[in-house]
């Protein structure tokens, strides 16, 4: 009997952490974390906004930058990349670092380019616009840069 | 009182086949075996990530798990697969080899989301690992600690459902239900079927009624009424295809656990193989036969 016990405290601890994770918790408390897929809601009548990062390489070719390239999934690189702050410049050098050591064309100009579309009854209009918050380049390239006028992204803010 | 432990032991220790919980088992394992080497290959990526990524999460701060380099998360590769393959052929002691397949796969979990993004279709196999760990899943006949065993699995799978509706109503209040969720989902994500409804706002909003209703009324999936039961299941099936078909996500390690509410004893290898035996001719008819030998 006493293992019966034993199991039934067992239960109530799992089903009240799984619980407690989705009243109180934040994704920090994983396994426990909230069960928050989707659950941010957003105006039919705001905007969506999407991130790219545009690589030039340094045989010329222009590259979109896929977050798996550098180990990342595209939602982490999104996730720790604000999309109204100013990318610091060590951060796009790191992920620069990463793609080179594994390409032997490394990249030489980074940008990150947020798209914006605006949503009317939610439905998406046409007409998106795109906004430059990040851009770096390896010492000596010598091409256009786009000077981003924001103010400079924090550490990340952790999980909400 | 003693209805309340009547009510409790009904709920949790009704006694289910050794045979469902085996087959669950391998099922559960398999699937850690296709999530790490198949789904989940971006997560050994992250051996080589920028370090300026690496966000742990509570758990691996509390035990001190670094962020993971090439070399570590291939030896914890190699753990996962020696030990799961060994799970479902049944070598080794039953419960050591279902924790190290349990430890393991929590590890990579804590590797695959502590870059700031945390998945939330994995409570229930982690869960599901863990009761096969306090039972393994081996032997014949029925026992109570399946029926426990396989209730927590089917009580995590469930509460999912009404917990994710409280997610919603959490983090956007009853606006949810009336904002553009799901054409943002389909915008960023993508499909023909979802191209089609993104531009029927009134059909996705309706959707997003829909959807939350059922997820708060899916706890009705715990009755002990099979009609209940089975009419809960085939929501959540119906619900998963369609999330699968506008978005192209499927939640496999929660979806897979969907199973333990089935009779999976009948297709256990001994409950087939005597299945077989019974469709055969009995051998005592056959020997009774007369032979050439006999007759000549």
């Amino acid at each position: 009997m006493r293992w019966r016990v034993l199991l039934s405290i067992l239960t109530l601890l799992v089903a009240g952490a799984t619980v407690a994770g989705s009243v109180w918790w934040t994704d920090d408390a994983f396994p426990f974390a909230p069960f928050r897929m989707f659950s941010h809601a957003n105006d039919p009548n705001g905007v969506v906004r999407s991130m790219r990062f545009e690589a030039e390489l340094a045989s010329g070719e222009r590259i979109r930058l896929e977050a798996s390239a550098v180990g990342l999934r595209r939602a982490e690189l999104e996730e720790q990349t604000p999309s109204n702050r100013r990318v610091p410049d060590e951060r796009l050098a790191a992920i620069a670092d990463v793609y080179n050591r594994r390409h032997d064309d490394g990249i030489v100009h980074l940008q990150v380019i947020v798209r914006r579309v605006d949503l009317i009854g939610g439905v998406p209009q046409p007409g998106e616009t795109t906004t430059v918050i990040g851009d770096w380049a390896a010492p000596g390239w010598s091409g256009e840069r786009v000077e981003v006028d924001l103010p400079e992204a924090g550490p990340w803010r952790g999980h909400g | 009182m003693a209805d309340v432990r009547d009510w409790w032991q009904a709920q949790w220790f009704a006694p289910l086949p050794r045979e469902r919980l085996a087959v669950f088992s391998r099922i559960v394992h398999l699937t850690v075996l296709f999530t790490v080497f198949v789904t989940d290959r971006w997560v050994a990526d992250h051996a080589w990530a920028p370090r300026e990524f690496w966000q742990p999460v509570g758990i691996a701060r509390v035990l001190g798990i670094p962020a993971p380099v090439p070399s570590t998360m291939e030896a914890l590769q190699v753990v996962i697969a020696v030990s799961a393959v060994a799970a479902i052929a049944g070598v080794g002691p039953r419960r050591l080899v279902n924790a190290v397949v349990g430890c393991g796969y929590l590890w990579w979990l804590v590797w695959a989301f502590s870059f700031s993004k945390v998945d939330h279709d994995r409570l229930t196999i982690v869960v599901a690992l863990a009761v096969l760990v306090v039972v393994p899943g081996s032997g014949r006949g029925r026992d109570p600690l399946v029926g426990w065993a396989l209730r927590t699995v089917q009580v995590v799978f469930l509460l999912a459902y009404p917990l994710s509706a409280l997610a919603k109503l959490r983090a956007s209040g009853m606006a949810w239900m009336s904002s553009a969720v799901f054409a943002r989902a389909i915008v960023r994500r993508g499909s023909s079927l979802g191209d089609w409804f993104v531009t029927r706002p009134a059909l996705l909003q309706a959707g997003q009624w829909l959807f939350i209703s059922f997820e708060i009324a899916a706890v009705a999936g715990l009755s002990r009424r099979r009609a209940v039961r089975a009419t809960v299941l085939v929501g959540i099936v119906v619900l998963h295809l369609f999330t699968y078909a506008t978005i192209g996500i499927h939640f496999l390690p929660h979806t897979i656990c969907i199973t333990a509410f089935l009779p999976l004893e009948r297709v256990h290898p001994a409950h087939v193989a005597a299945r077989f035996r019974a469709r055969q001719v009995p051998l005592h008819a056959l020997t009774s036969l007369p032979t050439d030998r006999s007759v000549g």
